[in-house]
């Protein structure tokens, strides 16, 4: 008896693990090995008989082109800016509302409000906001006596629109993230500091960012991830458009699989794309595993 | 020229007090506008300087709800430009999220006991192969599963959407439930089971009633993530199990767009998300660093 109560012991782990490695290994795994796979074919869902082994052509192909490059020009410029502006104002609201003061909850409940709601809402409402004609922001801008804008109508605003949007729905991440991460700072290193009358820079330079700096990598690299593959506000708000000016990765991918049924073309792209990304997720990893083993836990 | 402390404290907490509310105003400008704009007419909602003031009227919401059959008028049925209700997409969004939480949870709670308690080989890499999948871009899954559905006759089923968004929320609810179970003493539960408990036995009654937090949070985000997924919904449903984003992501094929029926039936998918949000926020505010802040 007692055996077998070591047996099912010892099977137990694998048995409750195995369900959900099986999906995961369906959904996520399978279509990435076809993906790659796809991407290595000539394959179009117009012609579905027709399946010749290219090899790299598809890659030599889509990195040459000029309209693929400016679309990972245009994922590049979104992200970074879209990130480094979130995590700047991110920051800078978390340290205004780290103190104590009255109300703290109720404007913390409200500042998480932005990102619970779908982000195809959010690019219709900033959509609307965006239009020339009727909308709210050209006329703040007038009222400010600054010149009206055609928003949608040209690349590089229109790319501004969407970072705007991603900006103000994603900004509250980097705050929360960020207060969460403050609050773990033991007071006793400021009293300490304090009773030397170190000034406010200097206790920031030295003791929060530091204590900060392993929550600010990872909420950085959850972001980044996040606006690499970025498709809802593109597709809402520009649609890519004009052209492909503003068309993102996984934008420029979707239309060339369910517009053109360009699959060979549209799986080189995700198969780009989920190189980047497994290498910042192993980034990330090795963040966490430092994290763990530096006894910050 | 020096002031005196009461002063300074006084013009301090004042500044900070406008700081906040500049932040709250640009915060929630966007969600005013959008109810705003859902009580004005179709006209309303194109006019020049916009319109902060004026009678609301409840046309748009009629328009996307139905209530012109309720307010006995007529004259509403032809405003929504492609002229869908929202009541259909709605509820296929909570067909899948409810759906997809229970199985999420069903996969994921064993997987995270297993990947905390139990001797698992490897389980470390298990577990953050499962975090790295958290990264995966979502269009490398969608487009393969569209592939693999058409054949499997899960294309434009509940079933087979359900099926797509375990990819993120199974690996979501493992990670969570286990830095919750990480963090709880083993100490009770192997006193129970040296009290005669069997594992299960312990799990059951001394566990899983501690463990009631991390099933909310993972629970409510599962929920909220599939309640607002696009991409996904947008390959692999048609109309049958079309979900609300999709819905909404319609109100832009229309020649001119009907904003306030786009923004009546926008408040109308988000006010489930708001209501949880607000009445959650504890254990949100908890899921939403969760990820970023333990290892």
């Amino acid at each position: 008896m007692a055996r077998f109560r070591e047996k099912v012991e010892r099977l137990a782990g694998p048995l409750l693990l195995s369900p959900s490695v099986a999906v995961l290994l369906v959904v996520t795994i399978a279509p990435f090995v076809y993906t790659v796979w796809l991407s290595l074919h000539n394959f179009n869902l117009s012609y579905p008989n027709l399946f010749p082994f290219v090899g790299f052509d598809n890659y030599v192909r889509i990195l040459t082109s000029s309209e693929f490059n400016g679309v990972m020009v245009n994922s590049a410029i979104i992200t970074i800016s879209a990130v480094s502006l979130e995590f700047l104002f991110g920051l800078a609201v978390a340290l205004l509302i780290s103190r104590e003061f009255r109300f703290q909850g109720i404007v913390r409940t409200l500042l998480i409000i932005p990102m619970m709601i779908a982000p195809i809402v959010v690019g219709l409402i900033f959509l609307y906001m965006f239009q020339y004609q009727y909308g709210v922001i050209d006329y703040f801008l007038q009222l400010a006596g600054l010149p009206r804008l055609l928003w949608l109508g040209n690349p590089s605003l229109a790319i501004l629109g969407v970072i705007l949007a991603d900006v103000w729905q994603w900004t509250p991440f980097m705050t929360v993230t960020m207060l969460a991460g403050l609050s773990a700072i033991p007071k006793d290193l400021y009293e300490a500091a304090s009773i030397d009358s170190a000034s406010p820079p200097f206790l920031f330079r030295k003791i929060t960012f530091p204590l900060l700096l392993p929550v600010i990598s990872v909420a950085l690299l959850f972001r980044l991830a996040d606006s690499l593959r970025l498709f809802d506000l593109v597709y809402i708000i520009t649609n890519g458009g004009p052209g492909f000016g503003t068309s993102t990765m996984s934008f420029y991918s979707f239309k060339q699989a369910l517009s053109y049924f360009n699959l060979g073309i549209a799986s080189t792209v995700d198969t780009i794309l989920l190189i980047i990304m497994i290498v910042i997720a192993n980034v990330l990893i090795y963040f966490l595993r430092r994290m763990r083993s530096g006894g910050s836990r | 020229m020096s002031w005196s402390p009461r002063v300074k404290t006084l013009m301090r907490s004042l500044l900070l007090a406008g700081a906040i509310t500049i932040i709250l105003l640009v915060v929630l400008f966007p969600v005013f506008w959008m109810v705003l704009t859902s009580f004005k007419t179709r006209l309303q909602t194109f006019e020049n300087p916009p319109l902060f003031i004026f009678p609301p009227t409840l046309e748009a919401y009629s328009s996307v709800l139905n209530l012109a059959a309720a307010l006995g008028s007529s004259a509403v049925a032809e405003v929504t430009s492609w002229g869908g209700l929202v009541y259909p997409y709605v509820i296929n969004s909570g067909i899948v999220g409810i759906g997809n939480v229970f199985l999420s949870l069903a996969l994921g709670v064993p997987a995270a006991y297993a990947l905390s308690r139990l001797n698992v080989r490897g389980k470390d890499n298990i577990a953050f192969w499962m975090l790295s999948l958290r990264f995966a871009p979502g269009i490398a899954i969608a487009i393969p599963l569209f592939l693999f559905f058409r054949i499997l006759h899960l294309f434009n089923t509940y079933q087979g959407l359900i099926l797509a968004y375990t990819s993120f929320n199974v690996p979501f609810v493992v990670w969570i439930v286990r830095s919750f179970l990480q963090d709880m003493p083993v100490d009770l539960e192997e006193s129970a089971m040296v009290d005669g408990y069997t594992r299960f036995g312990a799990f059951t009654r001394v566990t899983l009633p501690l463990l009631k937090p991390a099933l909310a949070v993972a629970g409510i985000f599962s929920l909220i993530f599939s309640w607002n997924e696009f991409l996904f919904a947008l390959v692999l449903t048609s109309d049958k199990t079309a979900t609300f984003p999709v819905y909404i992501s319609r109100f832009y094929s229309g020649m001119a767009i009907n904003w306030g029926a786009f923004m009546a039936s926008a408040a109308v998918g988000i006010i489930p998300v708001l209501v949880l949000t607000l009445l959650m926020q504890r254990y949100i505010t908890k899921g939403l660093t969760m990820g970023a802040i333990k290892g």
